[in-house]
């Protein structure tokens, strides 16, 4: 067993994921083991540090890789691949909320003008971290997807180009402006302009 | 060229730089200000890369395993039990439940048509009746024409006696009126007696019947019936009926 055991931890994610499609339980157990808190910190980061959501989220993923592992393309890097699925969750969770926040603005037209000053006031507040994340949500994807696969997960400007499926230039250009931009919503946490 | 940039970011500040590295991270900030501002983002995520996130419940983890057995783990005939009765979705959504509902609304379908009294054999015992009841109304009509054809007999004979009846009287009446003038006629004969005894006998005698005529036309048996004797025997009577000027 211990045998078995180690020979699935010293495959490869492709491997697993061959053995996976043929129903091998322990090829799961190890994929789910080396990416279900990368992902379930992808999804916090991504989508406002919802922890019920996430979890959602990542066993949807799971769900999808177990019932569909044939859209898996053996000859891919499983990593961006699953970074991939994601991404593209989280956009189909961005428009789900920016319908419900439409929704919510057309009966309460006030209270949003209210939650932008409340924004305001949170960020003097609250940490660093609170308004980091605060400020990357309220970025829009595709700069939140670059900045973060970059940043949080370390990919390569390749791997993430691959990941989004468009070109390096684009991915290094997005880049430039999330930072830009965050760099510039965080100026005030800065100990140079505080003293 | 990422990392170069970032290390630029983590150990130098903006008037350490070289002409070089100012030109490198032109693109992301142009003054002092904006090398601070992402100087400071880089420090602070840092921090943030330190924070690592958990998945505390097991619960999904668990779901997971069910639904990986039920979509793997079944083999042979078990997985057809597994098609039927997945573990994981919802009661009414299972297969089997579905099949097995529709088997009893089908079931039920087909019982309360059965107690509809729709019988097979009912077209036949209906068209069965339908020829009894033709064969009887046959035998009916039948009856009937012949109770009607009996009766259409019997009244065209009485009729026709009746009818034969009339004639006759009306016969007797112009005989008898043809007689009275020819009696009238011969009262100034001489032998007006015995002609008016005639015609008195054969007024109180019962009129002859068509039958009669008839018979009397056919058979000469019978010739005491005629009141008035046969003319060929005695040609001298017709003497007495044309009235001679």
């Amino acid at each position: 067993m211990r045998i078995f055991q180690k020979q699935v931890k010293q495959l490869s994610d492709e491997e697993l994921m061959t053995m996976l499609s043929k129903g091998n339980q322990r090829a799961f157990d190890e994929i789910y083991h080396r990416y279900s808190d990368v992902l379930f910190g992808y999804f916090m980061k991504m989508l406002a540090r919802d922890k019920e959501k996430c979890e959602d989220m990542v066993h949807d993923l799971f769900a999808k890789i177990i019932r569909k592992p044939d859209y898996f393309d053996v000859n891919r890097s499983f990593r961006t691949w699953v970074f991939s699925v994601a991404c593209n969750m989280c956009k189909n969770e961005y428009k789900r909320m920016s319908v419900r926040k439409h929704v919510s603005n057309d009966f309460e037209p006030t209270k949003s003008i209210h939650s932008d000053s409340d924004t305001l006031k949170k960020v003097h507040e609250s940490g660093f971290s609170d308004s980091f994340y605060e400020a990357l949500n309220a970025m829009d994807e595709k700069h939140k997807s670059v900045f973060a696969l970059r940043h949080f997960e370390g990919f390569s400007m390749k791997e993430i180009a691959e990941t989004l499926q468009i070109n390096e230039g684009t991915v290094k250009s997005r880049l430039f402006y999330a930072t830009k931009t965050l760099a510039n919503e965080l100026k005030e946490f800065n100990p140079i302009y505080n003293q | 060229m990422e990392d170069r940039l970032i290390d630029i970011f983590k150990k130098s500040n903006f008037h350490e730089l070289n002409h070089e590295e100012k030109t490198f991270i032109s693109e992301l900030c142009s003054n002092e200000e904006e090398f601070e501002n992402v100087k400071h983002l880089y420090a602070g995520m840092e921090t943030l890369a330190n924070e690592s996130f958990r998945m505390s419940s097991d619960s999904v983890k668990t779901q997971l395993n069910q639904e990986f057995q039920e979509v793997h783990g079944a083999e042979g005939g078990f997985r057809v039990l597994k098609f039927l009765f997945p573990p994981i979705t919802p009661i009414h959504t299972k297969p089997g439940v579905q099949i097995a509902f529709l088997l009893v609304f089908v079931g039920t379908i087909y019982y309360s048509f059965s107690r509809l009294s729709i019988d097979k054999n009912q077209p036949v015992l209906f068209s069965q009746n339908v020829e009894n009841q033709d064969k009887n109304a046959k035998e009916d009509n039948a009856e009937l024409s012949e109770h009607k054809t009996d009766n259409v007999l019997k009244e065209s004979s009485e009729l026709e006696a009746s009818i034969a009846e009339i004639p006759v009287r009306e016969d007797a009446s112009m005989e008898s009126e043809i007689m009275s003038s020819d009696l009238m006629l011969a009262e100034r004969d001489e032998n007006v007696e015995e002609v008016v005894f005639m015609d008195e006998a054969s007024m109180s005698a019962p009129a002859p019947t068509a039958m009669s005529v008839s018979g009397m036309e056919r058979s000469g048996d019978n010739e005491n019936l005629f009141v008035i004797e046969p003319i060929g025997d005695n040609l001298e009577l017709l003497d007495d009926l044309f009235v001679t000027f």
